[in-house]
């Protein structure tokens, strides 16, 4: 009861605009108030809780994000595709999905991968005559590739939640980021076609122009970064918090001395920016982590499999209603939150119904990415938006294409076929 | 506040258990926090003392177990415990008030089962001081129990495992701890404390060759896929706190303080033949999943502990006290 | 109104420098744990402790910053339903106080951890460092979260007038068309 009565507040507190964290820590208070407990404890465990090593390689991605941003590191990588790209209408549309996927592989997080790629990608996009909602909606469900394609903050904080391999979790949304990029290239494909107003398409001939010398400088050291990050850390030189923080320093020296793109201001912008998205997640697993550990203390676990178990006996429709309530935890909170709170809480719940932490992790990155393009709490629709300078309105159309013929089919796929998200851990001896 | 309960708090709870009967007690609801998984024979044997309590004191005494760091790692739950929003826990000890709390992990302070009821019995030195240690915390130390004794976990084979000193050719994770870290040293390894969270994988990746600090049941559990062989060096008992919130204590009825203490601390003189069994089977275990299991020899283990007393204990001296660390070697030579 | 607005600007100033500061040594020396296992073969012993105690200080000055410049998320649904700038700017009224309320309560709290914990002097493992450097800026996070947040209760109230003004004028002027 007083998880529901919890649960009420939270929303209604969101619902008004109380900033994220402060609704979070409303709810916890709440409990630990009706609980009797004595209040210290809920500083004492986010203090505690935050103390952590693994946890500093979400300012570390996030920062390597914001320093490749500005290091030209992103736009080499969409040059090099472009290069591929050959003339119809969808080609370009493509290019954009796959770079944010390339990006990803650089990049932990969807905000710097949308951010980075969308503002890349626009311009050349609307000259092909792409409808600003369009671009917008492609822009945000693409971002999520920047979870799915390994490193990923969303799978930092489910193995720091849950206890489980990062390197593990990486692997297992590989193949579900995969689907995603076809299902999301069809999706465009089909848009671009039925769309008559393209009339303005004409092929892409010459690569958009660059001031000379920059053009010379070669897209190797841009492409070698993936390689180089995820190479050492699967090769065991570095710990994957190790990796971002070579990220930061690789991204930081190409952009500086090879494609001159970085000075002390704009390093300093960088650092900044990046401190300030920092703080905004980790204030936010401050209190979301706090939240947690109440539900936990109230027993919610327990709650939510025996409600699930008392109105089904079908594991299937058991799966469902759980990827329904984490589908309605991303609707209402941002990618971080929503994982923090529903890894601890379902993974119990899943386990009981024979799935592995592996498996879920993935099941859980679709979900929840899936969650961060749904309105009303959309933080990546809206970027993309605003990426894209398209109202949410236009967006609305392709957003809902994307969620019902791309990322609805991906995620019952890795719901009920655990060798997607398994295969790879597996192959690499992780399993 | 939380400053009450670490101060005056046991002057309070006396005259108001003075004043209750049998009768008219109110029965408690208590939450206890351990850090093992749900099938391992330590969270068995608090499930026992949970239902052995509820027994004895005729249901006045409830308690829910919430294994598995559910409410938070060792560090938190001992904070929690002072404050009483956990009033049991079954945990590691976090030394951050006072080092000498982590005293039970003194490298080679037992070189085998038979000496751990004297050296853990509460009677002992190290029993005695750590008890008014956490007393001043707010704290009841309720009992040791004895998991089972550390070794090393590798997925190469070690070079002159037995030799003390002798390059080991394994770079090894510790934790970040003078009595892990110095130890492992001394014994010829290459250490390096990256976080726990990254050891799995670090073994996996080849960034480390091993771990140190977890008795044969971790090894098993968490480890088997990755390691080759276990060095049952048994560098040191892996014996948790069984802890109760000195507040939550207090207000119980005298008979039944001393029958929860009882209890557990029966159970606790249990853990050593527990552990051993345990540690046996475990072991089995791991041989059976491909792991080698390296055992030493009484007179091998005798020159370990005689090179790590020697040596790695005055380095000790820093954290722990030599007065302490004299007092804690005289208690068992007697 | 002007000396208040030199404040806010230095504070800034001092923001960002700690953010660039600490945000640099974290990398530096966790780069260096790296370097000294995988080239030097030693361990960088202890590293963790003196890691977080500046990743503690990126998280939460970087956190105040955010108060500062209103980025904190936050997943306000009724400006999607109504674009009545009147009920949108009651609504900010209510956010912010109500954020204001739980933000003191917040306070508290966290004022009352710090000075149980400062009294036990709690200190790392291996280097002995006392707690409070990395406890330190979690306080002053929620601390100056509820000043910008009164900053916020102050300018709301004023947009909530000056709507008033503008639909009276408004009002005034459809009169007279
Ligand atoms: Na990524
Ligand atoms: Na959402």
């Amino acid at each position: 009861m007083t998880s529901l009565i919890a649960l009420l507040i939270l929303i209604l507190a969101m619902a008004v605009g109380i900033p994220i964290p402060l609704s979070f820590f409303l709810c916890a208070a709440f409990i630990c108030t009706i609980g009797g407990f004595n209040p210290l404890m809920l500083f004492s465990y986010g203090f505690n809780n935050q103390n952590s090593i693994l946890l500093l390689t979400i300012p570390l991605f996030v920062l390597a994000g914001a320093i490749i941003d500005k290091g030209g590191i992103g736009e080499k990588l969409v040059q090099g595709l472009m290069k591929l790209c050959k003339g119809s209408k969808a080609a370009l549309g493509t290019v954009t999905i796959i770079s944010s996927a390339m990006f990803g592989a650089v990049s932990g997080s969807a905000t710097a991968t949308l951010s980075c790629i969308g503002s890349i990608m626009t311009p050349r996009l609307k000259e092909q005559g792409y409808k600003p909602g369009l671009i917008g909606a492609m822009l945000a469900s693409s971002g999520v590739l920047g979870i799915m394609i390994p490193p990923s903050i969303l799978m930092i904080l489910y193995a720091w939640g849950t206890g489980t391999s990062v390197l593990a979790c990486f692997l297992a949304t590989i193949i579900p980021g995969v689907i995603l990029i076809t299902l999301f290239s069809i999706v465009n494909a089909y848009f671009v076609k039925k769309d008559p107003d393209m009339v303005n398409f004409q092929p892409l001939k010459k690569e958009i122009k660059e001031s000379g010398e920059r053009k010379q400088r070669s897209a190797v050291p841009a492409v070698m970064m993936p390689i180089l990050l995820l190479g050492s850390i699967y090769g065991g030189v570095l710990t994957a918090t190790e990796g971002a923080a070579f990220s930061v320093i690789y991204s930081l020296i190409i952009g500086i001395f090879y494609y001159h793109r970085i000075d002390s201001i704009s390093f300093k912008a960088a650092l900044v920016q990046a401190g300030e998205t920092s703080g905004v997640i980790m204030v936010m697993l401050f209190s979301v982590g706090i939240l947690s550990r109440m539900f936990m203390t109230e027993n919610l676990p327990d709650l939510i499999l025996n409600f699930l178990t008392s109105l089904s006996s079908n594991r299937a429709i058991i799966l469902i209603m759980i990827n329904l309530f984490m589908l309605v935890i991303g609707m209402l909170m941002d990618d971080c939150s929503g994982t923090v709170l529903s890894a601890p809480l379902l993974l119990p719940v899943v386990m009981a119904l024979g799935m592995t932490p592996i498996q879920f992790a993935a099941v859980l990155s679709v979900n929840i990415g899936m969650g961060n393009v749904t309105p009303p709490c959309a933080p990546l629709l809206y970027l993309g938006g605003r990426v894209a300078g398209a109202d949410v309105k236009e967006m609305l159309k392709p957003t809902f294409s994307l969620i019902l013929f791309a990322w609805i089919p991906t995620l019952i796929l890795t719901t009920f076929v655990p060798d997607l998200s398994l295969l790879l851990p597996r192959l690499m001896g992780y399993v | 506040g939380g400053k009450k309960s670490t101060s005056n708090a046991s002057a309070d709870g006396e005259k108001s258990t003075n004043l209750t009967s049998t009768d008219d007690f109110i029965p408690v609801e208590w939450r206890m926090a351990n850090q093992h998984p749900n099938d391992s024979f330590v969270t068995l044997a608090d499930k026992e003392i949970i239902d052995s309590i509820k027994e004895a004191t005729d249901g006045r005494v409830n308690i829910t177990l919430y294994p598995d760091n559910q409410l938070g790692d060792y560090m938190s739950v001992f904070d929690e415990i002072m404050f009483g929003s956990v009033e049991m826990g079954h945990i590691s000890v976090n030394s951050a008030y006072d080092s000498r709390l982590l005293g039970t992990f003194l490298p080679y302070l037992a070189t085998g089962y038979d000496q751990l009821a004297t050296i853990y019995s509460p009677d002992s030195y190290l029993f005695k001081t750590i008890h008014e240690i956490e007393s001043k915390l707010g704290i009841e130390l309720m009992g040791f129990f004895c998991e089972g004794f550390d070794g090393v976990g590798t997925d190469v084979e070690l070079t002159d495992a037995a030799v003390v000193g002798a390059e080991k050719g394994a770079l090894i994770r510790v934790p970040a701890m003078d009595t892990f870290a110095e130890c492992n040293i001394e014994l010829g390894f290459r250490t390096t404390t990256i976080p726990y969270s990254d050891t799995y994988t670090s073994i996996q990746t080849g960034l480390a060759d091993g771990w140190a600090g977890g008795p044969a049941n971790l090894n098993y559990q968490y480890f088997r896929d990755v390691l080759n062989h276990f060095y049952d060096y048994q560098q040191v008992q892996e014996a948790t706190h069984i802890l109760i919130s000195k507040t939550a204590f207090e207000k119980l009825l005298p008979e039944d303080q001393e029958s929860i203490r009882t209890i557990i601390q029966d159970k606790c003189l249990d853990s050593i033949s527990l552990a051993q069994e345990d540690e046996g089977k475990y072991k089995t275990l791991l041989e059976e999943s491909g792991v080698t299991v390296v055992e030493f020899s009484d007179s091998e283990r005798a020159t370990f502990a005689d090179a790590v007393r020697a040596n790695v204990w005055p380095k000790l001296a820093q954290t722990f006290t030599q007065e302490f660390l004299d007092n804690v070697l005289a208690s068992f030579n007697e | 109104m002007k000396i208040i607005a030199y404040i806010d600007k230095v504070l800034q100033i001092i923001y960002d420098y700690i953010i660039i500061i600490s945000g640099s040594i974290v990398t530096i020396l966790i780069m260096t744990g790296a370097f000294m296992r995988y080239i030097l073969k030693t361990d960088f012993y202890g590293s963790e402790e003196i890691i977080l105690i500046f990743g503690y200080w990126l998280y939460f000055i970087g956190s105040i910053s955010a108060s500062r410049s209103k980025t904190h998320l936050n997943a306000d649904m009724v400006s999607i339903f109504t674009q009545n700038p009147r009920i949108i700017s009651i609504k900010e009224i209510i956010k912010d106080l109500l954020s204001l309320a739980i933000c003191c309560v917040a306070i508290k709290w966290c004022y009352d951890y710090w000075s149980w914990t400062i009294a036990l002097k709690p200190r790392t493992s291996v280097h002995k460092i006392p707690y409070y450097f990395q406890q330190f800026p979690m306080c002053l996070a929620f601390f100056m979260w509820g000043f910008y947040l009164i900053r916020d209760c102050v300018t709301s109230f004023l947009d909530l007038k000056n709507i008033d003004t503008k639909v009276s004028i408004e009002i005034f002027k459809g009169r007279n068309a």
